[in-house]
């Protein structure tokens, strides 16, 4: 039986990072090579996509609690930090671009507004208030997280059980309603549509999922309403879109618990490999930042086709480039970080000893 | 390094992490069900922990770290293998 300890998701993290680059990879490369999307949709990715994000919002209720509403604010910071840094860095990179496309000034303009404007206000893709914007990419989900969290915390003060889910399952409800046609800031409606998702996180920790055997029958039944309900509905939590409504907000919750349990099973193995997937895993946010500032700033639209003209080669090598650059930068971050401090703490001991002499 | 100053630095750490002042760090306190801390201030604490005693946490060793004791353990079984 497995305890509870930090880093426990890691494997579970540092695998759906890795899916989540592939289908970039795969979603930009069907745009670049200006092929059809829905003819490109397969069984197996809608099926897996079906329980992706409840299980993301789960791993992330899972180790949530109620604090004090000082402890709450101050821990968002460390979500924020990376959200700013992202903002910061795809406005100089773009703004670089069009310099070295030698781009007008106008150019320069545009491509703040298109880039970097949405950051301001956590905006997805599309048009806001006639503005067309390029949206935040993969850190939206930051931005959900962060405002859930400070609602779980106000929803957790609820003395009675069924309080806190009648207020949740009406939050679900206005955020299904709402749909895809708005554009609505910092992510509003999936904002009220996760806070269920990780509060169910919450119920995993308190039932102890992990370290109970639970029926047979439980499992078949979850995952026969996956199978039906992935093949029925269909679930794009990035843009709201939710095929059969309230239906399939109450069947991913079914789906997200054994996609996260059938994840957790692989924690099991040891070795060189898991260790580097671990890595990823214990890295996800930031990965998951350097991700993003490639996807959104470099136009992989026109570079694809030059990368090949064969779809699935240029999709490969993007996802190769994906991969490769946002590890290889963490782990750049991370020993860059390490010399600084050991260099401060250096620097203090030799104050020291320098006074004591 | 003695396990009394690792103690005293990984307390240290962990309560500017949580930053509660409610919250009541022990030996004993178990780092998932006791501290009020989310997975990403777990990160956080181990990487300052890292940081400050310059070692390196490899993902096989945080399935022993259960309670806040098993962390100042491992420290000093590391700095034990650094020396």
């Amino acid at each position: 039986m497995q305890k509870n300890y930090p880093g426990m998701f890691n494997m579970t993290k540092g695998l759906t990072m890795i899916a989540i680059m592939f289908m970039h990879a795969v979603t930009d490369g069907l745009f670049g090579y200006g092929l059809n999307v829905q003819s490109a949709k397969l069984f197996s990715l809608q099926f897996l996509g079906y329980g992706s994000m409840a299980m993301f919002f789960m791993m992330c209720g899972y180790t949530l609690k109620k604090k004090s509403w000082k402890a709450c604010l101050k821990a968002q910071r460390v979500i924020i930090k990376p959200y700013c840094i992202v903002a910061v860095s795809v406005l100089i990179v773009s703004i670089l671009s069009v310099v070295l496309v030698h781009g007008s000034f106008s150019d320069c303009l545009g491509a703040i507004q298109y880039n970097f404007f949405p950051y301001i206000l956590g905006l997805s893709a599309g048009t806001f208030m006639g503005i067309a914007t390029h949206g935040i990419g993969s850190i939206w989900f930051f931005v959900v997280f962060v405002l859930d969290t400070i609602i779980l915390n106000a929803v957790l003060r609820m003395e009675k059980t069924w309080m806190q889910i009648g207020v949740l399952a009406v939050m679900a409800m206005i955020g299904v309603h709402i749909g895809t046609g708005v554009l609505l800031p910092f992510y509003f409606p999936q904002v009220l549509i996760g806070a269920g998702y990780m509060y169910a996180g919450i119920w995993c920790k308190k039932a102890d999922i992990f370290n109970r055997e639970l029926p047979k029958w439980f499992w078949m039944l979850l995952m026969s309403g996956w199978f039906v309900m992935s093949w029925k509905g269909n679930i794009n939590m990035a843009d709201n879109y939710w095929k059969c409504g309230m239906a399939d907000w109450g069947m991913s919750f079914g789906a997200g618990l054994c996609l996260l349990m059938a994840l957790q099973q692989l924690n099991r193995f040891e070795g060189p490999v898991s260790e580097r997937i671990r890595w990823i895993g214990r890295h996800t946010m930031w990965v998951c930042c350097i991700h993003s500032v490639i996807q959104i700033a470099i136009p992989w639209n026109q570079l694809l086709p030059v990368i090949s003209p064969v779809p699935v080669v240029g999709m490969m090598v993007e996802f190769g480039i994906y991969l490769l650059s946002s590890v290889g930068i963490c782990i750049l971050l991370e020993k860059m970080k390490r010399s600084r401090k050991r260099k401060r703490r250096q620097a203090k001991i030799d104050k020291q000893s320098e006074n004591s002499q | 390094m003695t396990r009394k100053e690792i103690k005293k630095i990984v307390f240290q750490t962990f309560s500017e992490v949580i930053a509660d002042d409610e919250a009541e760090i022990t030996e004993n306190s178990n780092i998932m069900d006791d501290l009020d801390m989310d997975s990403i201030e777990m990160q956080e604490a181990l990487s300052d922990l890292e940081d400050e005693f310059d070692i390196e946490i490899l993902d096989s060793m945080l399935k022993r770290m259960i309670t806040i004791g098993d962390i100042i353990d491992v420290i000093a079984e590391l700095q034990e293998k650094a020396d």
